[in-house]
Order: C-alpha cells, then structure tokens, then sequence
C-alpha cells in the first residue's frame, strides 16, 4: 500500500516537473553554501527536497511505469526551439 | 538504489574576493570563452510602431552589407568562440522586410563562412507575421528557420499596442500570416507582451491562444527599456499580484498540456535540474548569457556590435558608450575585452551578479538577472532583483515549486 502511494505521488510529481533535463544518476543540486542568506538557502532546501524525491525512482529502472511517462514528457522540451531560453528580452 | 548524484561544493569565497580582476583575461573564464547565440540585425526598419518598442532608429531602411555578416562570423571563428552549436537570431528591426532571397544569400554566406568549423548552425528569427506569404512558408521549411510570431493575444489586446505607422490596427494583418503559416504546417511558438490590460482577464488571454490552435507560447512582460521608459505594470503592487494570478491560470493549463509556457517550462527545467556553472576568475556562477562575456553577441546592421543583454546595442548611455564594444569592421570581439568600455561595462554587471548572489533567494535558478533592466529600473547595473525578475522568472518558478511540492504530499 506505502510503496502504491509512494508511485503515485511521484508519479504526480513528474506530471509537475516534466522530468526536464531529468535522467537517472542526474545531478540532483548544487550543494547550498553555507555562507548563502536564510532566504536563499530555504528556497535552496524546497528544491533539493524536490529533487531528491524527482531523481530517486528515475534511478531504478525496475520502476518502467515510472520511466515511461518521463521520456514522453522529455520528448515535448526538445521540441522547443532551444533559442527561445534567451528569446525573453524586451518587448518583442 | 542509485544515491542521487551531487555536484561538487563550490569553495566558499568571501564576497569581497569574489569579483573577477580587470581586465578580464580569456584564460580566466571557465569554461572557455563561447558564443552561444549571435543576434543580426538585418535592418533597423519595422513595418509597424508598436508603442512598447525599445528599439531605437526603425525608420531606417539600412540592410546589412554581405560582408559585415561575413565578418561577424569569421571573427567568432578565429576568436575561437565556436562552440558545437550556434544559434543565429534575425531581429531588431521587422526581418520580413528584406525578402527571402536576401535570406537565402545571407544564410548561404553564413554556412560558407562556417565551413571549415564542425559547428551546428541553427536560424531563428523573431517576427510580426504581417509580410508572411506562401513564399516566406516555403523559404522557412527549406531552410529549417524556427519561427516566433509576436502576438499580443485578441484584437483588443493587440490593438492597443501594435499598431501601423499611420495609427491603425494590425491584429487583422497578424492573424492572416498566422493563418498561412498553420496552412503550410510551418512550426511556429509565439511571444506575447504582457501588458496591466492582459492581467485583468488571464482565462480569456490563454482560451484565446487555445481557439487559434497556437500551442507554445511566450509571455514577455511590458518592460521599460530603451526608448520605452516607462512599463505598465510598473509600481503597482495591485498589478504584481495580478501577474501573480496570470501565472497560476497559465500553470494549470500548462499542466494539462492545453498549452506549452515557456516561463513554466523554464521554470520546470530549473527545478528538475541545476544550471551549469561558469566563472571568471575565483567566482563560480550558475549560468545566465546575459551576464557572460561575449556568451550572446549582437551585431547591428553596419557592424557595431555588444555583447550582455541584446537590447542594450545602441541605446543612448555615454558612461557606456553606448554599448557598442566594437565593430566587426575594424577587428575581433576578443580584442574588446581590454577596451574602457568594456571594463566599465563588465565591472557594473560583475557588481550586479555578486549582488544578486548575496541577496536573491533565486541565484541558483537565475544567475544574476538581466543587466538591461537593472540598468533601465535602477539606473546602474550593480542592482539586483527587477521587475523582469519577479515575473519573468521568480513567479514562474515558485508556481511550479509550490505544484511540485504538493504533489508531494
């Protein structure tokens, strides 16, 4: 029962990330200084959580019905014109 | 199970070590020093005066001569700025004014001038699809040009701003290149300026989009930039969390891929995974291209060129020169990096990168913000969070670690 709802909520989880960029073994973060500010450093601790959860079931491939849909997500970003991540520049 | 893999701890270096010393040296940059995306201005002259445009001198009908496109490519060849992957944009100004078959030399003079590097060119080109015709379908699939159609959204949106030079509306002409553009099954996303008008209905804003069949888009928020003084959603706390709402609406459609968002997509890869770092000198930043040396470059149509924010090329500022770092008529862009101007220039934005890591609980998504709306907002470039930040990039994300985090629970 604990590992069927541990699948949905990351599977859930997925829809909301996209899996972008995301691969088994990928980094997870960059480890958040210690010198940063509270406010930095919180924020910096909600994605690592995130993260943390996202990586974990990509990195079993016994879990395919988790694999699948992340692929198919994956799919829709290379299909954006990769030029558009600096095309938000001024009133166009 | 694999334990996720972290990236090495950066060291921690005092802020005040952090910034990089003058000049900039290119053995000091890591990694390399390399163009990622080269801006072409094909000519200043536009079509149309919309009201928002920061873009200065759009009455000139100038086009740029074949051997200044030469020249802007030979140099990032023998400066040793090619990378694998170059992206060419055609903008600033209207680039439909000049046919296809200016095009089709340019992009020919383009690959001659790239022969002899393994690197893959791709073309983009930013446009108002009123001049779009059969003809210009047929040159984008040929050539595999990747395609943004400016479009506010409805008529009464788009009216308000993108208007003709003689006053009247160019939705009706928009829509017809749009048109002609989905009939001949050429890929297009679309770029929005989001003005205090669009904010009052966000759902009739995106079911619009949804009706036309239009599936990616961009939402530039109205920025005050250039000859642009003053945006609409400036000082207006009312309007902050009325973008606020605008984002939500867009995270639940995005989410149901009734549209793809290109902030929430932006947003959602940020937070599936860290941005690459760079550096210059001792300080290791996530990468932004608008505060990486010579990382976007911008060449005007008679060869001035810049570098940073491509907005800022040619716009009035004498501390800066107007940042114009060069001329590719006169020589490389590597020579540059000695040059006053660029030392003024790259010592504010340095400035500006450390201040942003020391204070914005968004550094590690952003990298230092976009050094031409800290200068246009704060009227120097050492000042960190913006306007553009709040909306272009801290919403976006925060929506989208907010959704993650629930689906969580």
């Amino acid at each position: 029962m604990a590992r069927t709802k541990r699948r949905a909520g990351n599977a859930a989880l997925l829809a909301v990330v996209g899996a972008a960029g995301v691969s088994a073994g990928a980094p997870v973060a960059a480890a958040v200084a210690p010198t940063a500010a509270p406010a930095v450093q919180a924020l910096q601790v909600r994605v690592q959580a995130v993260r943390q959860t996202l990586a974990a079931p990509l990195a079993r491939a016994a879990e395919p019905e988790l694999a699948a849909p992340t692929l198919a997500q994956a799919a829709t970003w290379t299909n954006w014109p990769k030029w558009s991540k600096w095309s938000n520049w001024g009133n166009k | 199970m694999s334990e996720p893999t972290a990236l090495p701890t950066p060291p921690a270096i005092p802020a005040s070590q952090a910034l990089p010393a003058l000049p900039l040296q290119p053995a000091d940059v890591w990694p390399a020093l390399r163009t990622q995306l080269l801006v072409l201005q094909p000519t200043p002259f536009c079509n149309i005066d919309c009201s928002y445009c920061y873009l200065p001198q759009r009455n000139d009908t100038r086009r740029m001569a074949p051997e200044t496109l030469a020249l802007a490519l030979l140099h990032l060849r023998q400066d040793g700025l090619l990378d694998a992957e170059l992206g060419i944009v055609w903008h600033a100004g209207e680039p439909l004014v000049l046919p296809p078959a200016w095009y089709a030399i340019a992009l020919a003079k383009a690959a001659a001038a790239l022969q002899a590097h393994p690197v893959r060119v791709t073309h983009a080109l930013q446009t108002n699809a009123t001049l779009v015709d059969e003809t210009w379908c047929r040159f984008f699939l040929d050539h595999g040009v990747q395609l943004g159609v400016s479009i506010d959204g409805p008529a009464a949106l788009h009216d308000r701003h993108r208007r003709t030079r003689r006053g009247g509306p160019t939705h009706a002409s928009v829509m017809q290149g749009i048109r002609c553009l989905q009939a001949q099954q050429v890929p297009f996303h679309a770029i929005a300026v989001v003005t205090a008008e669009t904010l009052a209905d966000p759902a009739a804003f995106f079911d619009w989009f949804e009706a036309q069949g239009i599936r990616e888009l961009g939402c530039n928020i109205d920025e005050a930039e250039g000859a642009h003084a003053r945006s609409s959603l400036q000082d207006s706390a009312a309007l902050e969390a009325a973008h606020a709402a605008f984002i939500e609406e867009g995270l639940r459609r995005h989410l149901a891929g009734r549209l793809v968002l290109r902030e929430l997509a932006q947003a959602q890869q940020l937070l599936a995974a860290p941005l690459p770092r760079w550096g210059a000198g001792r300080s290791r930043w996530p990468a932004n291209a608008q505060v990486q040396p010579l990382a976007l470059i911008t060449v005007n149509v008679n060869g001035d060129w810049g570098s940073f924010s491509p907005e800022l090329l040619g716009q009035p500022w004498p501390q800066y020169g107007n940042f114009v770092l060069g001329n590719v008529h006169q020589g490389g862009y590597l020579q540059a990096l000695r040059g006053p101007v660029f030392e003024r220039l790259w010592a504010g934005i340095a400035a500006g990168v450390q201040a942003c890591e020391s204070q914005c609980a968004y550094f590690e998504q952003c990298g230092g913000g976009a050094p031409a709306n800290k200068l246009y907002e704060h009227g120097h470039l050492r000042g960190t969070e913006t306007l553009y930040c709040r909306s272009m990039l801290q919403r976006p994300f925060a929506a989208v670690l907010r959704a993650a985090e629930a689906a969580l629970r």
